[in-house]
């Protein structure tokens, strides 16, 4: 998979060049940001497709939603090979899916218990720094600081939601999103 | 071909910009971030600053 995504996104960043759609001075930035992208249609159109297959989309926006919210200041695990990581997020994603139909068998005190104690381990280890993102001492503060803020955004709706709904369904959702993210933060940090 | 080009430049510039926000790829592999990529944002802001 490496040698297709590199033949790929070189082939890309020539086109581009070659148009005079970037300048050299930002290839190697391009190549980076072109290789990102092509990763991430691949994963997001899988995804999709395994939420489709298990009919379980508006769950998925839910959780995938969350998760993402949370994890651009997180961090977390990522695998050691783009295949590996393919696998792997597939898995955890389709994992998520099976966890939706929790909501059936909890009781909403236990669900806010596990939103509680995710949210303050998530607040203890955000951010993980991987190996292939360095981060500054500016940065760290920075995703410490948006983490905080988004997690107050965060209670605001699950409260609102709550309140609205009537039934611990949606809130479980967003709890399945968070907690992904939790998981995902631990293994990163148990991996450095 | 040119325009195809430019799009793509714009979608992978977004794609870039929202990288240097984040802590990691939020899905799928973490490919090594060069530091041209940070310089990137610094510079923009620095050529935006002389212009104006």
């Amino acid at each position: 998979m490496k040698g297709i995504v590199h033949k790929l996104t070189d082939k890309i960043v020539s086109c581009l060049l070659a148009d005079k759609a970037i300048d050299d001075t930002e290839a190697e930035a391009y190549k980076f940001g072109v290789e990102v992208m092509l990763l991430k249609a691949a994963h997001i159109s899988t995804y999709m497709l395994i939420a489709a297959v298990m009919k379980k989309i508006p769950e998925f926006l839910i959780i995938f939603g969350i998760l993402s919210f949370f994890r651009r200041n997180t961090g977390g695990f990522h695998a050691k090979t783009r295949m590996g990581c393919y696998v792997f997020s597939c898995t955890a994603i389709t994992a998520g899916l099976f966890l939706a139909d929790g909501f059936r068998y909890v009781l909403p005190w236990q669900v806010h218990l596990f939103l509680a104690a995710g949210i303050c381990l998530m607040w203890r280890l955000t951010p993980v720094e991987h190996q292939n993102r360095k981060l500054d001492q500016e940065e760290v503060l920075f995703f410490k600081r948006r983490q905080i803020w988004d997690s107050i955004i965060f209670f605001i709706l699950y409260i609102t939601i709550w309140a609205a709904a009537g039934d611990i369904r949606l809130p479980y959702f967003m709890t399945v999103g968070m907690g992904l993210n939790t998981v995902l933060a631990v293994l990163g940090k148990l991996g450095q | 071909m040119k325009k195809a080009s430019d799009l793509l430049a714009k979608i992978a510039g977004k794609v870039i910009e929202k990288e240097k926000d984040s802590a990691c790829c939020i899905i799928g592999y973490q490919p090594h971030m060069p530091e041209s990529v940070k310089q990137m944002k610094n510079g923009r802001k620095n050529r935006e600053r002389h212009c104006s």
